[in-house]
C-alpha cells in the first residue's frame, strides 16, 4: 500500500476537529483500522465522535477507557477501543481486534501503542488551548481531510 | 457418554461419544451460538453425560468464548470432568490420510499446524502444499487456499465429526473448571514490552 505523509489540517476549536473527522469517514469501511495518537486532552474522543457521526453510526460516543471497547452499530459497524490501560499482549488478545475488523471498522485511542503495518495512523498535535493539528501519518493515498 | 463441543470455526459442531464410538453429531453453520443448550437437549439427556469436552482453540474469538463458557457451565453443573481438545487436533482427526489441519482465523487468514511443529497464524499462501489440508473455513478463505495450490479435502473424503471427536478424545486433557485456558492467537502486538 502506498503511503504519503504530511496530510495536515489545523483546527481552532473542537467542533472543527469533529467536522474534519466526520469528513474523513467517507474513506472508512469494513476492515479499516484507525490508530489515533495524541496526548491526554488532545481530542481523541472528540475525533471519534465526529468519525462516528460521519459514518452514520447511532449511539452516544464516549471514551471507553474503563471498558476498553465500545461497539456502535451503523451502516458499517464502528468499534471504539481505548488502549490507555493496556497491560500487554495478553490483554490485547482479549479485545478480539481480528474479529472486530471482520465485522466493521475499528478506531483506537492511544493507537500508537499498537504495532500494525497497514493501519491508518492519525496524530492530533496540541498547538494551543483549542488549536490542534490533525495529521494523516499513514493511510492509502486517496485519504485526505 | 461424552459431549464434544467445537465452536472454534464457522461451523458449530457437537458430538456424542460413547466408549470409542461416535454416536451422534450436530454440525451447523456457526454464528453467535445462542442455540447450544437447545441443540444439546435434542441430542442427549444431560444427566447421562460422564464428561464434557471443549475445543479450546485456536479459532474464532467469540466462538471459543461461547462454546467454552457453555461447556464449563454444563460440566460444572453436572459435576463431571471437563476435557480440553485442540481445535487443530479435531480437524486432523477428520482426515483418514496425513493432512495439514486448518482453522479459520478471520481477516482472510488461517491457523495451521505442520507435522511436528507449533501452530501458526498466517496467510493461506504460506500453507504447506505437500499434504492435503482439512478444516472448516469460510468460502473466501478456502478459495484463497486453493488458489495458493493447497488441496482441501472435501467432506466426502473425511470422517464424520463424531468419529473424529471420538478419535481426538484420546488426546484430550482433563482441565479444571477454573483453569481451562483458551488458545487464542492474534496477529496484533503492543509496541511496549
Amino acid at each position: 500500500m502506498a503511503t504519503t505523509t504530511s496530510r495536515e489540517l489545523e483546527t481552532g476549536r473542537p467542533e472543527a476537529t469533529e467536522a474534519a473527522a466526520g469528513r474523513l469517514a467517507r474513506h472508512v469501511g469494513r476492515g479499516d483500522l484507525l490508530l489515533l495518537a495524541g496526548e491526554m486532552g488532545a481530542g481523541k474522543t472528540t475525533f471519534v465522535r465526529g468519525l462516528a457521526a460521519g459514518m452514520g453510526v447511532t449511539g452516544d460516543v464516549m471514551s471507553p477507557t474503563f471498558q476498553l471497547v465500545r461497539v456502535y452499530r451503523g451502516p458499517v459497524q464502528l468499534a471504539h477501543v481505548d488502549l490507555y490501560r493496556l497491560d500487554g499482549a495478553a490483554e490485547l488478545a482479549d479485545l478480539g481486534l481480528d474479529e472486530l475488523l471482520d465485522e466493521g471498522a475499528v478506531v483506537v485511542e492511544w493507537g500508537d501503542r499498537l504495532r500494525e503495518p497497514g493501519a491508518v495512523r492519525i496524530a492530533i498535535d496540541v498547538l494551543g488551548e483549542h488549536r490542534r493539528r490533525l495529521r494523516i501519518e499513514e493511510a492509502p493515498d486517496r485519504w485526505s481531510w | 457418554m461424552v459431549l464434544v463441543i467445537d465452536t472454534s470455526s464457522p461451523r458449530s459442531a457437537l458430538a456424542l461419544v460413547a466408549g470409542d464410538e461416535g454416536r451422534a453429531e450436530d454440525v451447523a453453520l456457526g454464528g453467535r451460538e445462542h442455540d447450544l443448550p437447545g441443540r444439546v437437549l435434542t441430542m442427549v439427556e444431560p444427566r447421562r453425560l460422564e464428561a464434557v469436552a471443549v475445543a479450546v482453540g485456536p479459532g474464532s474469538f467469540t466462538g471459543l468464548r461461547v462454546g467454552v463458557s457453555y461447556g464449563v457451565g454444563l460440566a460444572m453443573g453436572l459435576g463431571v470432568p471437563l476435557l480440553a481438545l485442540g481445535s487443530l487436533d479435531l480437524q486432523a482427526a477428520r482426515a483418514p490420510v496425513p493432512a495439514t489441519p486448518l482453522v479459520e482465523a478471520g481477516r482472510g487468514r488461517v491457523y495451521w499446524r505442520a507435522a511436528g511443529a507449533e501452530p501458526r497464524l498466517g496467510d493461506p499462501a504460506e500453507l504447506p502444499r505437500e499434504l492435503p489440508a482439512v478444516g472448516w473455513l469460510r468460502d473466501e478463505t478456502a478459495e484463497a487456499a486453493r488458489a495458493a495450490g493447497v488441496r482441501l479435502l472435501s467432506d466426502e473424503e473425511l470422517l464424520s465429526f463424531a468419529a473424529a471427536a471420538s478419535a481426538a478424545l484420546g488426546g484430550a486433557e482433563r482441565v479444571g473448571y477454573d483453569t481451562v485456558k483458551l488458545k487464542y492467537m492474534q496477529s496484533f502486538r503492543p509496541t511496549m514490552a
